[in-house]
């Protein structure tokens, strides 16, 4: 009864959130983020890559905004469903991982995915019936450092030991091969999701805007890794609660972890400029 | 460096791909060892299927153009340079243009202009 009563009250909220901040101009790119997003990548704002920039920051904000309500929102459903799943915190989750961290960070990745999903046209001149490309190459190395991904892969390494150690004993909360398997998944989708940015049909452009598709395509490779990131920290540190319950050691490491998950999830946000060290007008010139 | 098919051309588009390459190979505009675009990139940027990219490369790899490698994907193979091959090309497009101008009923200065402004065109373009 108490289960139902706080999922009713958490849907209610969650109506009256994404009610209000959801609304179109509330998730409008804000003249200031537009600017210090060209600020702090070196572009000029021509007035196309000033349109480009404002569209590109309002569709990141609104597809993770409504990724993580979406999430909220499965969380809530899973609480219904089955009642007393409903958790907030970390490793207090049930096999079917109805805990709101989990499903909110889960949303904003597949937002993040989303924001990204669109198809841009090659570059055919409809007057003359041609096409034209590009012969620079694109890989994953012109826009990422190749680092940047080893923190996850070590967290699929640590992942595969978690498991086989739950193999071993049976007796260890069902978390943590569900942590494991949702690690695994968001891992893979980043990965996946990278290669599509990449390779990405990218028209034959004026110099801004090729030097701004550029700048999209790594920040928006930025935003999928440092979501993707939040989430598995957020997932190992379901994992390891499960196991070292009681452990004071393992309670710290999963507290850093939490902590991480939220500090990815901040830096996930790429139209948050550090408001201070952005010169407004610079990128006007 | 862009590369330009026109779909509705006699030529197949393979053709056009491979001609083209092996024109900026033979004329040093691409030079050995520099990286080609996957054919995924290319097959993308342009609007074709890959398999008419890939056909376009085989080619290439067959007339030794280029060489694909495990690691870099397809590379620019050695080839030598022949230091009339880029006049020669020149000359023929011109000449190829010039009749299309003459037909059209262009002068020359209309013509000329025409030049120029494609030339600047391209270079505007990235």
């Amino acid at each position: 009864m108490a289960a139902a009563a706080w999922a009713i009250a958490i849907g209610g909220v969650l109506a009256l959130i994404v009610g209000a901040f959801g609304h179109r101009d509330r998730l409008a790119s804000l003249p200031v983020d537009v600017e210090g997003f060209a600020a702090r990548h070196g572009l000029v704002l021509t007035p196309r890559v000033e349109v480009a920039v404002r569209r590109l920051l309002a569709r990141h904000r609104s597809w993770r905004f409504h990724g993580g309500a979406g999430g909220a929102l499965v969380a809530y459903v899973i609480s219904v469903i089955r009642p007393g799943g409903f958790t907030i915190g970390v490793g207090v989750g049930g096999p079917w991982f109805p805990d709101v961290l989990v499903c909110v960070l889960a949303g904003v990745l597949v937002g993040v995915v989303a924001a990204e999903s669109h198809h841009l046209r090659p570059g055919r001149d409809t007057g003359s019936g041609r096409t034209m490309a590009s012969l620079e190459v694109r890989d994953s190395a012109t826009y990422v450092e190749p680092a940047s991904r080893n923190g996850r892969l070590l967290a699929c390494g640590v992942g595969v030991v978690m498991l086989l150690g739950w193999f071993a004993d049976r007796s260890v909360s069902t978390v943590v091969p569900w942590s494991v398997a949702l690690l695994f998944a968001a891992t893979a989708l980043v990965e996946w999701q990278q290669r599509r940015i990449v390779v990405r049909a990218r028209p034959v452009l004026p110099a801004d805007l090729a030097t701004a598709d550029g700048v999209f395509r790594q920040q928006a490779i930025e935003a999928l890794h440092h979501a993707g990131n939040g989430l598995v920290c957020l997932l190992l540190a379901h994992a390891i609660t499960a196991i070292g319950e009681g452990s004071d050691l393992l309670g710290l490491i999963a507290l850093a972890l939490l902590v991480g998950a939220v500090i990815e999830w901040r830096r996930s946000r790429m139209w948050a400029a550090p408001r201070g060290s952005v010169r407004f007008g610079t990128a006007l010139s | 460096m862009i590369l330009q098919i026109d779909a509705s051309a006699p030529l197949p588009v393979y053709e056009q791909i491979r001609a083209q390459i092996s024109r900026l190979v033979a004329t040093g505009q691409l030079r050995e060892g520099q990286r080609l675009p996957s054919i995924r990139q290319l097959a993308l940027d342009l609007g074709v299927a890959k398999a008419t990219v890939s056909k376009a490369y085989e080619q290439l790899e067959r007339d030794a153009v280029v060489r694909a490698d495990r690691r870099l994907g397809t590379v620019v193979a050695e080839v030598e340079l022949d230091p009339e091959v880029a006049a020669a090309e020149l000359a023929a497009a011109a000449q190829q243009f010039a009749i299309a101008a003459h037909q059209i009923g262009a002068t020359e200065s209309e013509a000329l202009a025409a030049v120029r402004d494609a030339v600047l065109e391209l270079k505007r373009l990235r």
